[in-house]
């Protein structure tokens, strides 16, 4: 399975814009990057989470398709904020059934449309309704539970996870993508509003509109490249069923997947895209996908050894936190700045000699985990 | 969440019911007809204790519409006495007394807030001892 | 005779004072406290109701008995502050403590006699044998208009009691009660009103005074006695004064009334006032004490209780006292009182 084209909007605000043009402007990126013409694609998955909620707009398989020309299968997937890596799964799935030879898969969200009341309720669904999200747990909260226990376990406090901000906004400031590309400070975070004690505005990743596209193919080109590997996992949708909440079991259970299937280690890992939703999650995913032991990857980013120059490049796109989390779009934008750092691409913030890059895409607060390796080497 | 949804669990809700597996002892709340432990359907309802200790918590002052009168308010997760983790609030406790491990007596409040014609949603929510 | 076998009550945390509320309006909170004879006053959490009070008044009195709870066959909560319109407050509270399906049940009110009315209704059942036990409650978030002089008295709180027939579990036996009522009116609430309104100065002699003193006089003709006859007094508090000046004129001396007189440190909680009166007399009580209690509700009427203490007292566990919940306070300012009145318009 290869990558063959990538496809991605801007992130931000898209006043102007529907989630409809978003998805197309991706899709005809992608598939004209491709080299294939639209009637070579045969089935259009789609990931996004929140359409049905706040657009009042279901059936988004067939709408995007046929917005295409295309009849071909199509259909969304939904896994809350995992929702495009569940969609890049899929998509090599089909691939890899050989029903199919070239597959779009597309993640997209239009956030900005709506109030952010509106926006945080429907985030929140992705929580547990009736044990979670009944008593008044937010988003942000059910991450902040996370982060109060952390912090009573391990030795790390809100300055260690600013400077995951400040490393993920200085490495946004060199994406034109980014929704938010500016550089910060860790005062920025740290003096910015609380959200959710102990997370502040800037430990939140922001609503923003967005698409991103890929074209998956059977075959190779000069500069595709290849996916070795992408596995998903499950756990408790609720934090309280969860054995523990300063790891994600689902993260590791996939990861382990993802290196067995891929044949490769964690040495031979060059770059790490990681669901960044809130700065906490970056560290606990760091030590879920091994990379740290458990409580030891708070010292990451302010000992500056996750910037895109140093030994352990974390999240050159600027995160969800810089970049921006349009949440449906988020998965399949991962993958598209490995590839583009596979390919070479990114510039000013390219990783030296980049051939093995992994994608970490998280649904809710941990219940769904999608990993997936990316080589070079095709 | 509808009115049925929510009645469905009044009893869990109102007096903290939930199951315990009588073949694992895995202890469930609110109720469940299955144990995802050891995969038995033989559940009996058991009433937890109203008493219990933080496990974590969050002052929230972003909240979503059905909490806006509350803000800020304190969620938290409560490790019940000889019973499960369960999810809810601490109220009427000043947040920065709050501390993991202190311990926390349940009391009967509103859950979210009124809204004009609605049916009000209540339940247990806890209280520094 | 049926009696009381335990009692709870349930003040909420938060105190707003008149100085704070007299700021507001432009008025002196001195002359406002001198002529009220009250300093501060109670108010519900944003989650706290009539419902949730009664519920933490029902639990403190039950958690100081040993009791099958399927014995409760009659459960009856009064409140001019019932949370709705059609849909009984009682159920909530009866399914939130546990007690079965078997039982009767109603909400009741009558401004801030319902307390007393639910007392009568469980007291006849238990005489006529239809019940074992029955909780009596009385519970109120009381309102207060913006501005209006009940702004400074109208408070939350509750009281429950649960009755019973076994001499050998009656900690105060009800030696009898009685009523008096008329239709006058000195205080209403419209059917789709937020916030009472009252008729001022005529709420005082043509209404308290009339009904708190014919009912008490009318009792002790009936009874043969005089207000030397009681230990302990509590009158309907909707300021301080009232009560004070009716035990007078009653014949009562200030030290019948002391210990009844909530009204000072929280200020009038409506139903559950000169329930609240009576648990602070029971929490220092002695076996072969007699109270008088003397509710009133505007509209208007007043019931009248008298109860005999027994030695039972001494067997009760402690509770929470109603002293501790007074001084367990946290004040608010005049902003956050309104918005855990509901008088923050939000849409």
């Amino acid at each position: 399975m290869y990558i063959i084209g990538t496809g991605l909007t801007k992130f931000g605000e898209h006043f102007e814009k529907s989630l409809l043009d978003l998805a197309l402007e991706a899709s005809v990126e992608a598939v004209k990057e491709s080299g294939l013409e639209l009637s070579q694609i045969d089935a259009v998955v789609v990931g996004n989470m929140l359409s049905d909620t706040l657009s009042s707009q279901g059936h988004l398989g067939a709408l995007l398709s046929s917005s295409l020309g295309l009849n071909v299968e199509a259909f969304r997937v939904e896994a809350a904020c995992a929702s495009g890596g569940v969609a890049f799964k899929k998509g090599v799935d089909m691939l890899k059934a050989g029903q199919y030879q070239n597959i779009l898969v597309v993640g997209a969200e239009k956030m900005c449309d709506h109030k952010s009341s509106e926006v945080v309720a429907g985030l929140t669904n992705a929580a547990h309704a009736e044990k979670e999200s009944f008593y008044g747990l937010t988003f942000p909260s059910v991450y902040a539970l996370m982060t109060q226990r952390y912090f009573y376990q391990y030795s790390i406090a809100s300055k260690e996870l600013a400077a995951v901000a400040v490393k993920n906004h200085y490495h946004g400031a060199r994406n034109n993508k980014a929704h938010f590309p500016k550089e910060i400070t860790i005062d920025t975070v740290l003096k910015s509003s609380v959200v959710a004690e102990p997370l502040t505005l800037f430990d939140c990743s922001p609503i923003s509109d967005g698409a991103a596209a890929v074209v998956l193919s059977l075959e190779a080109k000069p500069e595709a490249v290849k996916v070795l590997s992408s596995e998903i996992a499950t756990d408790s949708v609720a934090l309280q069923d969860r054995q523990k909440i300063t790891s994600i079991k689902a993260t590791k259970i996939a990861a382990k997947k993802a290196y067995k299937n891929a044949d490769v280690t964690i040495k031979d890992i060059d770059m790490l895209e990681v669901h960044d939703c809130f700065t906490i999650a970056e560290v606990i995913a760091l030590e879920d996908l091994g990379f740290y032991k458990e409580g030891q990857a708070g010292q990451a980013a302010k000992l500056g050894h996750t910037y895109y120059n140093a030994k352990l490049p974390v999240n050159t796109s600027g995160g969800l936190k810089s970049a921006g989390h349009p949440v449906g779009a988020t998965g399949v934008k991962q993958v598209i700045e490995i590839v583009h750092q596979l390919q070479g691409r990114a510039e000013g913030r390219q990783v030296n000699k980049a051939q093995l890059g992994l994608t970490h895409n998280v649904g809710g607060s941990g219940a769904t985990a999608v990993v997936s390796i990316l080589s070079s080497n095709i | 969440m509808s009115i049925i949804q929510n009645w469905r669990l009044y009893e869990s809700r109102y007096n903290l019911v939930g199951s315990v597996c009588r073949t694992c002892g895995k202890q469930y709340f609110p109720k469940s007809s299955f144990c995802s432990k050891c995969g038995s359907d033989k559940l009996t309802d058991e009433t937890f204790s109203k008493e219990g200790t933080v496990y974590s918590f969050s002052k929230v002052n972003v909240s979503p519409y059905l909490f806006q009168k509350q803000t800020p308010y304190v969620v938290a997760l409560i490790k019940l006495k000889n019973g499960p983790l369960i999810t809810s609030q601490i109220v009427d406790s000043e947040a920065e007394k709050i501390k993991i491990g202190q311990k926390v007596k349940a009391v009967f409040r509103k859950i979210s807030d009124e809204k004009k014609g609605e049916i009000i949603s209540y339940g247990i929510k806890f209280r520094l001892l | 005779m049926p009696g009381i076998v335990t009692y709870g009550a349930y003040i909420p945390r938060y105190r707003v004072t008149v100085e704070e509320i007299a700021k507001v309006w432009g008025k002196d909170p001195q002359d406002i406290s001198h002529g009220l004879f009250v300093t501060e006053k109670s108010v519900p959490g944003v989650d706290e109701d009539t419902i949730t009070i009664a519920y933490e008044a029902s639990r403190q009195a039950l958690a100081r008995i040993d009791i099958d709870l399927q014995k409760i066959d009659a459960l009856y909560i009064g409140s001019e502050s019932h949370p709705y319109a059609v849909k009984p407050s009682s159920v909530t509270v009866a399914t939130a403590l546990g007690i079965d399906n078997h039982y009767f049940t109603a909400d009741l009110e009558f401004a801030c006699k319902a307390g007393t009315a639910a007392m009568q209704i469980v007291s006849s059942l238990l005489a006529c044998r239809k019940a074992r036990y029955g909780l009596a409650i009385g519970a109120d978030t009381a309102q207060g208009k913006p501005g209006d002089a009940l702004e400074y008295t109208a408070a939350a709180g509750g009281a429950a009691f649960v009755m019973g027939s076994k001499r050998e579990e009656v900690i105060a036996e009800v030696e009898d009660y009685a009523s008096f009522a008329s239709d006058t009116p000195d205080f209403w609430r419209g059917k789709y009103n937020k916030y009472p309104s009252h008729s001022e100065r005529f709420t005082g002699m043509p209404a308290y005074f009339k009904h708190v003193v014919g009912a008490t006089e009318h009792y002790f003709k009936k009874a043969k006695c005089l207000a030397k006859d009681f230990d302990k007094a509590v009158f309907h508090m909707p300021n301080g004064k009232f009560p004070r000046v009716a035990a007078k004129v009653l014949g009562f001396k200030e030290s019948q009334i002391k210990d009844s007189l909530v009204v000072d440190l929280i200020g009038n909680t409506y139903s559950a006032s000169s329930l609240l009166g009576l648990v602070r007399v029971l929490d220092k009580a002695k076996p072969g004490e007699r109270i008088l209690v003397t509710s009133y509700g505007s509209g208007s009427g007043s019931d009248v209780f008298v109860f005999k203490v027994t030695d039972n007292i001494k067997n009760l566990r402690k509770g929470q006292k109603l002293n501790s919940m007074i001084k367990d306070k946290k004040y608010l300012s005049y902003g956050e009182y309104c918005k855990h009145t509901g008088k923050i318009v939000q849409n």
